[in-house]
């Protein structure tokens, strides 16, 4: 999905992926259906920020059906060319729409872990050409995508979920008080596990800005007095 | 094999002791000859591979799509060529017939006559351009004679050699006129000076592949074959049907190029039939091919109308049977039950006009095209084989071969392999390959790996701290590229990429003195990545890697830009697009070439020890072949005895003594000083992977033992279905073919009192419950018929069945039984026999009645016993042994094989192997074919020390890693493994069992697991430089040409 965000945010106008026919996948994991879904999903998340879901395509092909590759190249790329410019086609500004994009992209880790069953759905080759995704869903994926923030007034600078985070996204060291970088965090969840319960500095909000907690400067804690 | 044979055999062994002796020719490069050659050379022997057309691929090549799974032939058979062509322990010896065989087993002596092809294949690079330039057009054998080709052309695209070869249609010889292909090629491989060439090659043994002759329907006139344009066989419709065939894919019918609407199929066209020209015994693969037929032609125009007319439906193999009803629930499609015949042809539209027979009379019917289901006849030249090999054939023509081991031949040490033991299909051609290959191995065990060849390469250069020092070269391919791309301009191209620092063109850069000049390059330069723009990866890409380790490099820093198939030759009249489009493919090969990383292939060490599950007649066969080479082997039966089912058989249609053939074959186990034999033992764990299993085994006193082994056969057979129909369990006047057998033998009075005996077909099978046929039960029941006339041909005898199923050459026996009275009546499940008892002055009978469709009414026949065909239901244990080895189960519970063509006794999880009645009912020549076939398999892998796994496997970024299971969940192989560590929990790979699909990279939320040679990095660097960022384009853009 990573790749195909790419593509757009690289100003792509249609990104076509050929793949397997479905149960005809050479490996027993059959990775074609999680693509296709994938897909599905991409296209809905494109029509969320305004943009064509036609602009992504997958189809079923075989290797030997070369003139059904051309035939469908074509197609293809006169759709796109009858789209128009990504964005302009549209009829978007096309920094704002790059913008929403790039918004959405940051987001794909979080909506892989959000939507983990329905992308690994497996089911007979013709259901699982439907989009499983409705466009409601989506945008509640979307406004259900939590933020994370340290409470500096609780956070005991440990080092737990600095450690744990897989991005490093969290800023801070020993004796300082942490701080997400929200900009870096892909929303996992993990600093809210790792952050030990008698502290609970972690802090999940969801469908509201993070409070502004970020300091200009690295803050060394408090240290807390015995009676409070 | 009887017991004398392997005396032979051990006494050939003793006499050759130590002498040194060649290996193994295989006559015949089809899919069965591929396949032994494979084997056996991968098992340590050098083998040549010998086949008289001029490319390896037999019949199995021309099909367009293989049943029941409907795969593209070539797709999965061209890999195969590329595989033999690549070993280094085969040679391939094309356009090439065998003159005489000296010598004995261990030692012969064969010689070979290479037809003159007039091109010399040290010097030809497959590029085709002699074919372009030739002014001769011929009738293309290999399509049929349907379309034209040239003179001088390439069998085929996938061709193996990928050398053009000339004909006699050829002006030069002909006329001594032309030799334009002389002139135009660049590799100066034309060579008309060739004459017929002998060769002779010293072998120890010889397995014999030559297949079977397509019928020709010429034979009988009444089928218009050769005289209205529109009568083809199935062979010809394939290649109408094939997107590599004549029209490109498009069915279009001879006359006039139009597509045919209403197609009709004649089955059985010289099979099944006692006239002149014709052959007595059933083809055994024509129903199903027709039934793939009449799926692709809907697959092609949804609106066509497909009849099929046939006589006895015979869906006797695994997935058959729903294949079936597959086709015939397609709309617009009739499965008609009769003989019919062509009448005429409508001399306007050349239409054909078919006669055949419907409950309500005689009709005629005009039809587009008619497609004839032609058999499979023996060899055409079976009798030169025969005579110069000094082996028997059959009645049919076809190689005589014993019952007890279908894969041995007259003459001791030539083996046969594939459609010359019998018409059979694809599957039982690889089956008897690997088990004719295991035979070998057993007479030359003692020469295993004295003649194979291993390379040699310098050792690895270190370049992990330098920068990316990449190389391209853009390959001309003769002019397959060079006349579209402007190659000169893309090498200036490639010079200005990032990380480039030497760019340079070639004519062919496959051929064997470019490939040096490319180590040489690779060395000059001191390139540490390499780029390749040429053709495609899936034929060439293990030549280029293979140069680049004798550059000295690490054969992972390859990269191939596919500028021919991918651009030339799909943009052939837009060179300036095909241009630009072939300087982007080369801009993301080296995107992604600057960030490839050197893997290692890890050697993994293999215990050379086999466990056998089952020790019925497979497991037994495949148990002392395995052991006949050399390796230990542990077999495991669950019950007290060996012998499984065929204990209670006793004799068979062809003609063996079972239980005499099951003493023989236990007594040899047990005396077998490498097989250790575990009865009444059940196994409770199994763990590890190819090469080092550990198998649990309790015994009956609860006693258990561990028992390491590198391969493991499952052979667990079936068993009997036990009737809930037709009064079975409460008369013992009704038993099963099985017990019939048994009381027949027995000389039991209920059977020699019996005056009339009525058998019951499909009890048990065929229905919604078990929607499969057990393929052995009408065999049996004419067997069993045969044998009660024998003992009293008074006496009447009853055969009530659906489709008499007596493939092959058992169907002459099915005549026989009817000559001698036996009495076959057909009914349809929805107006199945009623039965009840009766009594008879005094005796109790069974009251059969029954629709008989012939006279139109009820009979009801009153039998003194009435013998039930009960179906072959899988084992009862499979569930648990499936797990144990990781196996897959089919839909009908038997035990599913990796690939159902081309892997038949394989499994999905490597060093694990199949064979027997697991796999599906068949009769004991079937069984013992697979069990051979099992051995063979198993014993490629422990004649090695080690096996080879990918470098190409999933890692984890533990960092990265949040421990959420993702990946974990969807391995269906096992592979990754969820670890608790300080920082919680971790997904570890057993880079073992990965196969590398990176099914896991896709579902890791943070992309912490990735597959080595394909990271996010590269990937993401060559969709940059397709797609984008000024950093992933720099590089060459004012150069492109203007695009109009």
């Amino acid at each position: 999905m990573s790749f195909l965000f790419r593509a757009f945010l690289n100003g792509t106008d249609g990104v076509f992926i050929g793949g397997c026919y479905l149960g005809e996948c050479h490996y027993i994991t059959h990775g074609n259906f999680y693509a296709l879904n994938m897909v599905h999903l991409t296209r809905r998340l494109l029509e969320h920020v305004g943009l064509n879901p036609a602009r992504v395509r997958m189809e079923e092909l075989s290797s030997g059906e070369g003139n059904r590759f051309a035939e469908l190249m074509n197609e293809f790329s006169r759709e796109i060319r009858e789209l128009g410019p990504l964005a302009e086609g549209e009829g978007l500004d096309p920094e704002e729409a790059r913008t929403k994009l790039a918004e959405v992209a940051r987001l794909v880790p979080y909506l892989k872990l959000a939507a983990r069953e329905k992308l690994a759905r497996k089911g007979n080759p013709e259901g699982a050409k439907e989009n499983p995704f409705t466009p409601e869903e989506v945008a509640e994926l979307l406004a259900q995508a939590p933020t994370y923030y340290i409470d500096p007034d609780k956070c005991r600078a440990c080092m737990m979920c600095a450690k744990r985070c897989p991005v490093d996204a969290i800023a801070g060291g020993k004796g300082l008080v942490h701080v997400v970088d929200q900009e870096a965090c892909i929303k996992c969840g993990t600093c809210l596990e790792a952050c030990p319960p008698r502290f609970g500095a972690v802090q999940k909000v969801v469908g509201a800005p993070p409070p502004d907690t970020v300091p200009d400067e690295p803050v060394p804690i408090v240290k807390q007095r015995a009676s409070a | 094999m009887s017991s004398e044979a392997l005396e032979r055999v051990q006494q050939i062994q003793r006499l050759l002791g130590n002498r040194e002796f060649g290996d193994v020719m295989i006559v015949g490069g089809g899919i069965s000859g591929i396949q032994g050659a494979l084997d056996l050379a991968t098992a340590g022997f050098k083998v040549y591979l010998v086949d008289k057309a001029p490319s390896i691929g037999g019949r199995m090549a021309q099909l367009d799509k293989t049943f029941p799974t409907n795969d593209c032939s070539m797709c999965i058979e061209s890999p195969k060529f590329v595989e033999c062509h690549r070993h280094p322990n085969i040679e391939i010896i094309t356009y090439a017939e065998v003159a005489e065989v000296e010598g004995e087993a261990g030692d012969f002596t064969v010689t070979l006559v290479k037809k003159p092809r007039y091109v010399r294949e040290d010097r030809c690079t497959g590029c085709g351009v002699c074919a372009e330039y030739c002014p001769v057009e011929y009738p293309d054998e290999f399509n049929q004679g349907i379309s034209l080709s040239k003179a001088v052309h390439i069998y085929f695209g996938q061709a193996i050699p990928l050398v053009p070869y000339i004909d006699q249609s050829c002006l030069y010889l002909k006329e001594k006129k032309c030799r334009i292909c002389v002139e135009v090629c660049k590799a100066r491989a034309i060579d008309f000076n060739q004459k017929p060439e002998k060769v002779t090659i010293k072998v120890g043994a010889v397995i014999l592949a030559p297949g079977f002759s397509p019928y020709d329907p010429r034979r009988k006139p009444e089928y218009r074959y050769g005289e209205y344009p529109n009568v083809v066989t199935s062979l010809d419709f394939e290649r109408i049907m094939c997107a590599t065939g004549p029209n490109e894919g498009e069915i279009l019918r001879p006359s006039d190029g139009r597509h045919p609407h209403k197609i009709a199929w004649l089955h059985c066209v010289g099979s099944r039939q006692v006239t002149e020209g014709a052959n007595s015994y059933c083809s055994a693969v024509c129903c199903t091919y027709t039934q793939k037929q009449v799926i692709l032609t809907k697959d092609h125009d949804a609106d066509a109308e497909c009849t099929v007319f046939h006589n006895d439906i015979r869906s006797y193999g695994k997935d058959f049977e729903r294949f079936y009803q597959r086709a015939a629930a397609l709309p617009g499609v009739r499965f008609i039950r009769s003989y019919a015949t062509i009448v005429r042809e409508d001399p306007e539209t050349h239409n054909v006009v078919v006669r055949y027979t419907t409950p309500e009379g005689v009709r005629e019917e005009e039809f587009d095209l008619v497609v004839l289901s032609i058999g499979l006849s023996a060899p055409q030249d079976a009798e030169r084989l025969a005579e110069t090999f000094g082996i028997d054939l059959n009645e049919h023509g076809f190689c005589r071969i014993s019952p007890a081991n279908p894969m041995r031949t007259a003459r001791p040490g030539v083996f046969v392999s594939g459609a010359f033991q019998g018409p059979l299909d694809i599957p039982e051609a690889v089956v008897s390959a690997s088990g004719a290959g295991s035979q070998c191995g057993e007479l030359l065990a003692k020469r295993r790996g004295k003649l194979v060849k291993e390379r040699v390469y310098p050792l690895e250069r270190d370049v992990s701290d330098e920068e990316p020092r990449v190389g391209v070269y853009v390959c001309h391919c003769g002019a397959n590229i060079g006349r579209v791309v402007d190659i000169p301009g893309t090498v200036e191209f490639a010079k200005t990429l990032p990380n480039v620092v030497h760019a340079e063109e070639s004519i062919f850069i496959c051929s064997t003195d470019a490939a040096q000049r490319l180590a040489q390059s690779i060395q000059e330069h001191k390139l540490n990545r390499v780029v390749v723009a040429a053709c495609t990866p899936r034929t060439h890409e293990p030549l280029f890697r293979d140069t680049l380790r004798e550059a000295g490099i690490n054969q992972y820093y390859f990269e191939m830009a596919n500028i021919r198939e991918h651009c030339s030759w799909v943009h052939s009249r837009e060179k300036e697009e095909a241009t630009r489009k072939a300087r982007e493919i080369i801009r993301m090969a080296v995107a992604r070439a600057a960030r490839l990383e050197p893997l290692e292939e890890f050697e993994l060490p293999v215990n050379k020890t086999a466990l056998v599950v089952g020790g019925g007649v497979s497991g037994m066969t495949t148990a002392l072949s395995i052991a006949q080479q050399g390796y230990r082997v542990h077999l495991v039966e669950k019950t007290d005895e060996l012998g499984g089912v065929a204990r209670r058989l006793h004799h068979t249609l062809d003609g063996l003594d079972v239980q005499a053939f099951v003493q023989d074959l236990i007594r040899k186990v047990y005396r077998h000083p490498l097989i250790q034999v575990h009865t009444g033992a059940r196994i409770v764990e199994a763990t590890g992977y190819v090469g080092n299993f550990v198998t649990r085994v309790e015994t009956a006193d609860g006693r258990t033992e561990e028992i390491a082994h590198g391969a493991a056969v499952v052979a667990i057979g079936a068993e009997e279905y036990r009737p809930t129909e037709y009064l079975y369990g409460e008369t013992d006047r009704v038993l099963t073919n099985l017990e019939l057998e048994g009381a027949i033998a027995r000389g039991e009075d209920r059977v020699r009192q019996a005056e009339t005996v009525v058998m019951i077909q499909c009890v048990g099978c065929r229905n919604e419950e078990r929607n499969y046929c057990s393929r052995v039960c009408c065999s049996h029941s004419v067997k069993n018929a045969l044998k009660l006339k024998e003992e009293n041909p008074d006496r009447d005898v009853y055969i009530l069945f659906r489709d008499m199923r007596t493939y092959g050459f058992r169907e002459d026996r099915y005549r026989e039984a009817s000559q001698k009275g036996v009495r076959f009546i057909r009914y349809e499940p929805e107006r199945a026999p009623r039965v009840e008892r009766i009594e008879e002055g005094g005796r109790e009978r069974i009251r059969v009645m029954v629709w008989d469709p012939v006279l139109e009414t009820d009979l009801a026949i009153d039998a003194d016993l009435l013998a039930l065909a009960a179906a072959v239901v899988p084992a009862e244990d499979r569930g648990h042994i499936a797990k144990l080895f990781k196996a897959n189960l089919s839909p009908d519970k038997f035990f599913q094989e990796a690939h159902v063509k081309l892997r038949p006794v394989d499994f999905g999880a490597e060093g694990v192997y199949l064979c027997g009645m697991a796999h599906y009912p068949k009769h004991i020549p079937e069984a013992i074919n697979q069990a051979y076939g099992a051995a063979g398999r198993a014993v490629v892998l422990l004649a090695n020390d080690t096996v080879v796994a990918s470098g190409s496997v999933c890692d984890v970024e533990e960092k990265r890693c949040i421990g959420c299971g993702a990946c974990a969940e969807v391995c269906e192989y096992g592979a990754i493994d969820l670890r608790t560590t300080r920082q919680g929990k971790k997904a570890v790979v057993n880079p073992v069992l990965c196969k590398g699909d990176g099914l896991c990279n896709a579902v890791c939320p943070t992309g912490a697991i990735y597959l080595k040679h394909y990271r996010n990095e590269a990937l993401e660097a060559q969709v940059d430089a397709l797609t984008g960022t000024a950093e992933g384009q720099a590089g060459g853009d004012e150069e492109l040409p203007e695009v109009a």
